[in-house]
């Protein structure tokens, strides 16, 4: 475990010292900056518009780019390994190559989590500064909002991840996800098929379960349980392919 | 005392239906420079990356301080330090943090005196804290030495190590790693295709060429005088060519080749000083009497009949 957590540092180290990771959370400051300026400009007055709901919409820009970011990270920690040749460096260590891809996702795991929490952080304090009106959405209602965006952003970005191992193609594993996700929106007009279902898309939107809202349902009858068994059979299929086809590889 | 570090044993890989490496065995001792050559493309590469595990094999297996580096990776590879083929390093943070990062991979535990320590050794003390995309060539083969040495390891493999660096780094280079395996006991295996270099560098050298085993040598003329009836090559310098074939009619000994005023014989070693006695008993003038070592380059020529050499 102790090698295991040092390998996640090293993962860390790597990430924090190229420029992308530090330059994001500078973008995404801004952003939450901008969102809000151009809210107040467009709104008026600073008791015209609730903080909280300033808060919600900026969260939700602000996750649905760097739903973006996560897919990008996630193919360039296996693919600038092998574009560096530090892949030979890392896999002739006592490490085995499972162990490497896992310290990798925890830290994917770790960035999606400070991306997430300084979305959070940044909307709120940009909210509750330029507005303060009323409305009856709680804090509760935007995290959970917040939350209901992860099982999708997992989801992606673990598959950009078994497309970067399986193919080394950076480019590859940042567009077959995107656009993946940008035509999954196309597969509602199959709602009515029977094997509708048993599709990803449908099942990656939890809202309905959380919420109690029966309207938000994914399709008629769903229930979470098969929700969950489909999504976790879902995510399985990448991280075992991406296991197998690491393991199994000469590398050059 | 033959203290064996890593075993090769009859491995073979193939890639896509063609031998790569063809029953290939040979064993690497505590302490020693051993030399791994071949021509480009003889298999020198893939061999490595067989013992690194970064390759799988299709029979035989590879031995590093006693653990399969099939079965056991992790434990044998607790003892390997290496460079395949550049020193691949992470340009984008400071020789510092790649030296922690593969410290933290190692697998045991690394203290920042022995960082320290290894940076001394390879006298990068003043770039430690610069980040390694400004570094030369010749500081990112000292980095790349300094990470392959961080954990004690017991066999040191570089693969053509001196690609890339002019004549002053490989002179460096070289001492470098004679003083290595001198004071830390540590084997180090070199591959290269450039025959100077392992001749100047290594103790002992193994011929390989497609992929299959073509002989072994020790260097420093070790061998020298161990086997009496070995024949040996005399090369003579004497005053006419009629004195000495009027000389040699009657004996046992013949001339082999000549050029100008200078003879060639084969004979057993034991024979020399015979030779010598009755070559100036006839009253030959002799000015030289030389031993011809083959170099290591007739040797690595024979050996692969004329194979590419550069």
């Amino acid at each position: 475990m102790k090698y295991f957590n040092g390998l996640v540092q090293n993962e860390w180290m790597k990430a924090t010292s190229k420029r992308q990771l530090p330059y994001y959370y500078i973008f995404l400051a801004l952003l939450a900056i901008g969102i809000g300026v151009v809210m107040r400009l467009a709104i008026g007055g600073r008791g015209e518009y609730a903080a909280i709901e300033s808060m919600n919409v900026s969260i939700s820009v602000l996750l649905t780019i760097s739903s973006y970011f996560f897919i990008v990270v996630a193919s360039q920690t296996i693919t600038d390994e092998f574009k560096d040749g530090t892949i030979k460096q890392i896999l002739i260590r006592p490490a085995s190559r499972t162990m490497v891809l896992m310290s990798k996702l925890a830290n994917l795991l770790l960035i999606m989590l400070s991306v997430y929490v300084l979305a959070v952080v940044l909307s709120a304090a940009v909210g509750f500064i330029l507005f303060s009106g009323d409305t009856t959405m709680t804090i509760m209602d935007v995290l959970r909002q917040t939350l209901l965006s992860l099982p999708s952003a997992l989801f992606y970005m673990l598959f950009a991840f078994m497309v970067a191992v399986l193919t080394r193609s950076l480019g590859l594993a940042i567009s077959i996800p995107i656009i993946i996700q940008s035509l999954s929106g196309l597969t509602m007009f199959m709602a009515n098929k029977s094997w509708y279902k048993f599709l990803i898309f449908p099942n990656l939107n939890w809202e309905g379960f959380i919420t109690g809202n029966s309207n938000a349902l994914p399709y008629e009858g769903a229930t979470f349980l098969f929700t969950l068994v489909i999504y976790v059979i879902y995510m399985l299929i990448p991280l075992l392919a991406s296991i197998y086809a690491f393991n199994s590889r000469d590398i050059q | 005392m033959n203290d064996i570090v890593v075993e090769i044993r009859n491995v073979t890989k193939k890639m896509g239906g063609k031998t790569i490496i063809d029953n290939l065995s040979f064993s690497v001792e505590r302490g020693e420079i051993y030399g791994f050559l071949g021509p480009n493309g003889a298999g020198k590469t893939t061999t490595i990356r067989m013992m690194v595990g970064l390759m799988s094999m299709n029979a035989g297996e590879i031995i590093i301080e006693g653990h399969n580096v099939a079965t056991d990776r992790a434990k044998a590879m607790m003892h390997v330090g290496a460079i395949v083929e550049n020193p691949e390093l992470y340009k984008f943070m400071t020789g510092r943090q790649n030296l922690i990062h593969f410290a933290r991979m190692s697998g045991r535990t690394i203290s920042e005196e022995r960082i320290q320590e290894i940076v001394k050794l390879v006298d990068l003390d003043q770039a430690l804290d610069k980040k390694v995309k400004n570094y030369s060539l010749g500081m990112r083969q000292r980095l790349g030495i300094a990470q392959a040495l961080l954990h004690h390891p017991s066999i040191l493999i570089l693969d053509e190590p001196t690609n890339g660096l002019d004549p002053a780094g490989i002179r460096e280079l070289r001492d470098y790693l004679r003083r290595l395996s001198r004071e830390e006991n540590i084997s180090i295996l070199v591959s290269s295709h450039l025959l100077s270099e392992i001749e100047l560098m290594c103790d002992r050298v193994l011929i390989i060429q497609n992929g299959q085993y073509v002989g072994e040598r020790l260097l420093d003329g070790s061998k020298e005088g161990s086997q009496a009836e070995e024949l040996q090559s005399i090369q003579l310098q004497v005053e006419t060519m009629e004195e000495i074939q009027q000389a040699l009619q009657d004996s046992a000994w013949s001339i082999t080749s000549a050029e100008g005023n200078r003879v060639t014989l084969s004979l057993p070693h034991h024979d020399i000083p015979q030779l010598i006695e009755h070559l100036v008993k006839q009253g030959v003038k002799l000015y030289e009497v030389r031993k011809v070592t083959p170099t290591l380059e007739d040797t690595f020529l024979q050996m692969t009949k004329g194979g590419r050499i550069q």
